[in-house]
C-alpha cells in the first residue's frame, strides 16, 4: 500500500502548478466580471468572507474598477506564478483575489461547485509555497508532494462528502423514487445554450432504469473515492466511473463539472509522468540536429540554455558522429533526431520527448504527445520544409562554445 | 447530523490511519501539518454547518442529495419582443457569462417563483429582466429589444409525454425604458 504521488519531486509540483494556473487563466477568461456591473446592487450579496464586510463596503464590490482590478491582478499574479517571478507575493494575491472572485459571481443566489476544488488546489499551493518560504531547510520530498496529495485529497474527499450527504438525507427515497431522470428531464429543458438534451430522450426510454440503477453505484464509488489516494485497484475501477460520471451529466443534465473533471488525472498515477527522467550510467540522450539549418540551431541553443542539468548531448546530422550513430541511413531530411535508451526518435517525437527533459514548464510538452503523431508530424513536416526559407541557413555546420564543445559529440 | 459524522469517519479514519499517509504526514513540517489539517477541518466544518453562504469557500456538498419534490418538472423561458414585434429567446448564461453554471438561472427561478409575494420579490424579478434586456441590447447591433417576458413551463412527470404542449404561463414582463425616455 502506497500513498498516491506521496514521492514529490520539484518537476511534478511544477507541472502541477503550470496545470492550475492555466485553468484558472481559463476560468478567468470565461468569467469576464465586467458582466455583472448590469445586474442590480440590490441583489448582491457575497458569500464567505467578503460577505463578513459592512453592506455599505459589500456594494462596492460590483464597480467596474474594483471587478476590473480584481480580475487582472488575480490573472498577473497567475502570470507571475506561471513564470517563476514574485512567487511568494503572486501566491497570496492570487490566494485573495480568486476567493473574492468566487465569492462574487455566487453573490446573486446560488452557491454552485464547480470551481471550489480547483480553488483548494490554489490553497495547497500556497500553503506549500509559504510554509517553503518560511522553512530554514530546503523542501522534502514529502512537502514537494504536499499540494498535490492535498489536492487528491480534497477532489475524492468532496466525492465522499456528495454521497454521504445522499445517503444520510435523501436516502432510500432519492433512489427508488425516479428524482435522477426527473431532473435529467428537467436539465433538458434549459431556455438555450450548447446542450445535448440526452436527459429527456433517455427517459422516454428503457435507459431510464439503467440511469436509476446506476445512481446508487454512481455514489457508492463516490463514497469510497477517498480509497484512490491508498488502493490502486481500487483507483484503476473509480476514476473511470468518476469520468464516465462527469460526461454522463454533461450530456444528459447540461452539468459540465469541466473543472473538477480537470482534475481527476490527479487520482491517477499521470502526474508521475512529469518527474525527470533518470539518467543512468548509459549513454546520454543525444539530439542530432541540421547543422546549417537557423530554426535547429535556435533550438539547440534553447535546450543548452534549459537543460539545467546538462543530460542532453548534441551532434549536426551532417557530423562524423551522426553517421557512427544513426548509421548510414541517417536521414538527410530530418531536422532533429533524438536517440535515448527508448530509442532513435524522429520529427515530433524528437521534439517533444527533448523538451520534456528540461523539466519544469517544459513536461507540458508529454500533454501535446497524446496529440495523435500523424497530425503532429504533419505540422511537424510543414515547418521542416519551411525551414530554411524562414529561418535561414548557415555556411558552415554550427560551432560550439568552449563552454558547449563537452556537450557535443565529436 | 450523527449519520454524517459516522459516514465521515468511517471513510477518513481508514485512510487518514493507514499507514502510507502517517508515514507522509509525519515526513511533512510541523506547519505544514498544521495547514493540512486545519484545511481538512475547515473542508468538513463547511460540509457540517450546512451555511455556504458563511461559510464558503468551504461549503456544503448536497448536489442531487434529496429526492425532488414535487414531481414536477419545471422550466422558464426568457423571450425578449422588438418594436417590430420579432420575437428573440434570452440565454441568461451567454448574457452573463459570469454568472454561468446555472448560477443566473437559480437565481432567476428564485426571483420569479416569488413575483406574485409583494412589491419587493416583484421589484427583484422585474429587476433581473430588465438587466437580461440591457445585456442583450448591448451584445447585439440588431434591434433592440423593447419588452422582456418571463414563461414559466411546469410538466407533471407522472403524465409527462414528450410530445405534448407543455403548460406554460407568462409570469411577468418588463419595458426596457428606451434611450430619451424615463
Amino acid at each position: 500500500m502506497t500513498l498516491l504521488h506521496a514521492e514529490g519531486t520539484p518537476e511534478v509540483r511544477r507541472a502541477f502548478t503550470v496545470w492550475i494556473c492555466g485553468l484558472w487563466l481559463v476560468r478567468l477568461w470565461m468569467d469576464p466580471l465586467i458582466d455583472l456591473t448590469a445586474i442590480p446592487v440590490s441583489e448582491f450579496s457575497p458569500v464567505g468572507p467578503p460577505g463578513w464586510l459592512p453592506r455599505a463596503l459589500e456594494i462596492h464590490l460590483l464597480e467596474p474598477g474594483v471587478l476590473q482590478f480584481l480580475w487582472w491582478s488575480s490573472v498577473a499574479a497567475l502570470v507571475c506564478i506561471l513564470f517563476d517571478r514574485l512567487t511568494s507575493p503572486a501566491w497570496l494575491v492570487a490566494v485573495v483575489g480568486l476567493t473574492t472572485i468566487q465569492s462574487i459571481v455566487r453573490g446573486f443566489g446560488h452557491i454552485n461547485h464547480a470551481e471550489v476544488c480547483l480553488l483548494y488546489a490554489v490553497y495547497a499551493l500556497a500553503l506549500t509555497a509559504g510554509i517553503e518560504r518560511m522553512a530554514v531547510r530546503p523542501a522534502n520530498a514529502a512537502l514537494q508532494a504536499l499540494p498535490l496529495v492535498m489536492t487528491a485529497g480534497a477532489l475524492s474527499f468532496t466525492y465522499s462528502l456528495v454521497a454521504i450527504y445522499r445517503l444520510s438525507h435523501g436516502a432510500p427515497a432519492i433512489f427508488t423514487s425516479g428524482s435522477l431522470v426527473e431532473w435529467m428531464v428537467e436539465s433538458s429543458y434549459a431556455p438555450v445554450g450548447w446542450h445535448a438534451s440526452l436527459g429527456a430522450m433517455a427517459a422516454t426510454t428503457p435507459a431510464r432504469w439503467a440511469v436509476a440503477m446506476s445512481f446508487p453505484v454512481v455514489t457508492l464509488f463516490e463514497l469510497a473515492a477517498p480509497l484512490c489516494l491508498i488502493l490502486p485497484r481500487f483507483r484503476a475501477l473509480c476514476v473511470p466511473v468518476l469520468g464516465f460520471f462527469h460526461v454522463a451529466t454533461a450530456l444528459s443534465m447540461n452539468i459540465v463539472f469541466w473543472e473538477s473533471f480537470a482534475l481527476l488525472p490527479l487520482l491517477t498515477t499521470f502526474p508521475r509522468r512529469f518527474a525527470p527522467v533518470p539518467v543512468g550510467s548509459a549513454a546520454p540522450p543525444v539530439i542530432f540536429f541540421d547543422g546549417v539549418c537557423g530554426l535547429c540551431n535556435r533550438f539547440v541553443d534553447y535546450v543548452i540554455a534549459h537543460d539545467r542539468l546538462a543530460i542532453l548531448r548534441f551532434s549536426a546530422l551532417q557530423g562524423d558522429a551522426a553517421r557512427r550513430y544513426l548509421g548510414p541511413d541517417a536521414p538527410a531530411e530530418a531536422s532533429v533526431v533524438l536517440m535515448d535508451e527508448d530509442g532513435t526518435h524522429r520529427r515530433s517525437d524528437a521534439i517533444l520527448r527533448a523538451l520534456a527533459r528540461l523539466g519544469g514548464v517544459h513536461a507540458a510538452a508529454r500533454l501535446i504527445s497524446l496529440v495523435p503523431r500523424a497530425l503532429r508530424d504533419r505540422i511537424y513536416d510543414e515547418v521542416a520544409r519551411r525551414r530554411y526559407r524562414i529561418w535561414g541557413t548557415t555556411a558552415t555546420c554550427r560551432l560550439p562554445s568552449p563552454e558547449e564543445r563537452v556537450r557535443f559529440l565529436s | 447530523m450523527l449519520v454524517e459524522v459516522a459516514l465521515i469517519a468511517a471513510i477518513v479514519v481508514p485512510v487518514a490511519g493507514s499507514p502510507p499517509v502517517r508515514a507522509f504526514v509525519g515526513a511533512l513540517p510541523r506547519t505544514a501539518r498544521l495547514g493540512l489539517i486545519l484545511f481538512f477541518g475547515l473542508v468538513v466544518y463547511g460540509h457540517l454547518a450546512d451555511s455556504p453562504y458563511r461559510t464558503f469557500p468551504f461549503v456544503v456538498w448536497w448536489m442531487y442529495g434529496v429526492e425532488k419534490s414535487p414531481h414536477v418538472v419545471e422550466y422558464e423561458r426568457y423571450t425578449g419582443l422588438t418594436s417590430m414585434g420579432h420575437e428573440e429567446l434570452l440565454d441568461p448564461q451567454r448574457l452573463f457569462p459570469s454568472l454561468g453554471q446555472n448560477r443566473i438561472s437559480v437565481a432567476l427561478r428564485e426571483a420569479l417563483h416569488h413575483v406574485d409575494g409583494g412589491s419587493r420579490d416583484r421589484e427583484r424579478a422585474q429587476a433581473f429582466l430588465l438587466s437580461l434586456g440591457r445585456a442583450h441590447n448591448r451584445a447585439t447591433s440588431a434591434e433592440p429589444l423593447r419588452t422582456v417576458i418571463a414563461t414559466e413551463c411546469r410538466v407533471p412527470i407522472e403524465d409527462w409525454d414528450p410530445g405534448a404542449p407543455h403548460s406554460c404561463r407568462e409570469v411577468l414582463r418588463v419595458e426596457i425604458p428606451q434611450h430619451g425616455s424615463s
